[in-house]
């Protein structure tokens, strides 16, 4: 007996609170509960809810979303990887740079230090809240998986001033770069973002 | 895979799956199970454990390529080889047969005919 697209939505209700990311992943996992379903010679249009639930509380359904998670771990690394290999290119050396150089300039005039200062919270509580979900929709798990990185970061530039009365060179410099490391890496989470969306397969 | 023999199956898992692939050209993921415990006769049992991790991995490696349809109300990820797959099974499937013939004569005890020691 061939599932409807009704019984589809079913499988994929009873998935949702696994809370799988990635969809070909999920996709999959649809894909093999229902043809396991659909090749149950006992399944007829009036069982299929009793099917579902038997094969939900078997080991079975508990093995697939192991898989599935592992699968997940795995690709959150591979991205993850790449994010973090794009400061080690000649590419990602020359944004940084860039974005080091304008944070410098920026700072040499009081009305551009406020407007990088904007700039700076709003990219934070964007990529933070995920508000851009649609165009961006891989940033928020990004974040969620870089937090490590990014939290230390985010205090460094934003609470260094708060300590002294007027800060040396020294921590100017690294407030300044570790802003421009801020700004770079939303660049590059934005690069992650594109590969991510041309690796989505449907 | 059945408990009993799990391991001595779970380095051959990747070539089982590259050969098969090899032979049907493109497979999903439940058809690969399927094909395997129809030709075993139910012997080999792939689970879903073991499957897709390989199959993810093998695709990660370059060795398979993904093509998508929409099937029966829903998506369905079919795998096949890609170029540096098809070399690598036949590189695999020579190992495996070095593996099986070296085995068979360990096991069997039979003496080895050639005059090198």
């Amino acid at each position: 007996m061939k599932l409807s697209e009704g019984h589809i939505h079913q499988i994929e209700a009873l998935l949702r609170p696994a809370g799988l990311f990635y969809g070909d992943i999920r996709d999959e996992v649809v894909d093999h509960i229902a043809t396991t379903l659909e090749e149950d010679p006992g399944l007829t249009p009036g069982n299929f809810e009793e099917k579902l639930h038997s094969y939900y509380n078997s080991h079975r359904w508990v093995k697939l979303l192991t898989a599935a998670q592992q699968q997940e771990k795995i690709r959150d690394g591979q991205y993850k990887s790449y994010f973090l290999h794009q400061f080690l290119t000649l590419n990602g050396i020359g944004i940084y740079s860039i974005t080091l150089a304008a944070v410098y300039l920026a700072e040499l005039n009081s009305y551009t230090e406020k407007a990088t200062q904007l700039l700076f919270i709003l990219l934070v509580l964007a990529a933070w809240t995920g508000a851009f979900k649609k165009r961006w929709p891989f940033a928020r798990r990004m974040v969620e998986l870089l937090g490590l990185y990014y939290a230390p970061l985010l205090l460094l530039c934003t609470q260094l001033k708060r300590f002294f009365d007027e800060e040396a060179p020294a921590l100017v410099a690294i407030r300044l770069a570790a802003t421009a490391l801020i700004f770079a890496g939303h660049i590059m989470l934005y690069k992650t973002n594109r590969l991510y969306k041309t690796h989505r397969y449907a | 895979m059945n408990m009993k023999n799990s391991q001595l199956y779970k380095g051959s898992l990747t070539t089982i799956i590259m050969k098969l692939l090899e032979e049907n050209g493109r497979m999903y993921g439940y058809e690969i199970t399927q094909k395997v415990k129809q030709i075993t006769g139910g012997e080999l049992n792939i689970t879903e454990g073991a499957l897709y991790p390989a199959l993810h991995k093998l695709e990660a490696d370059g060795h398979l390529d993904v093509e998508v349809e929409r099937v029966d109300n829903r998506m369905r990820k079919y795998y096949k080889l890609t170029e540096s797959g098809t070399t690598e099974t036949v590189n695999r499937l020579a190992e495996l047969e070095g593996f099986i013939k070296n085995m068979q004569t360990l096991v069997s005890g039979a003496p080895k005919t050639s005059l090198e020691f």
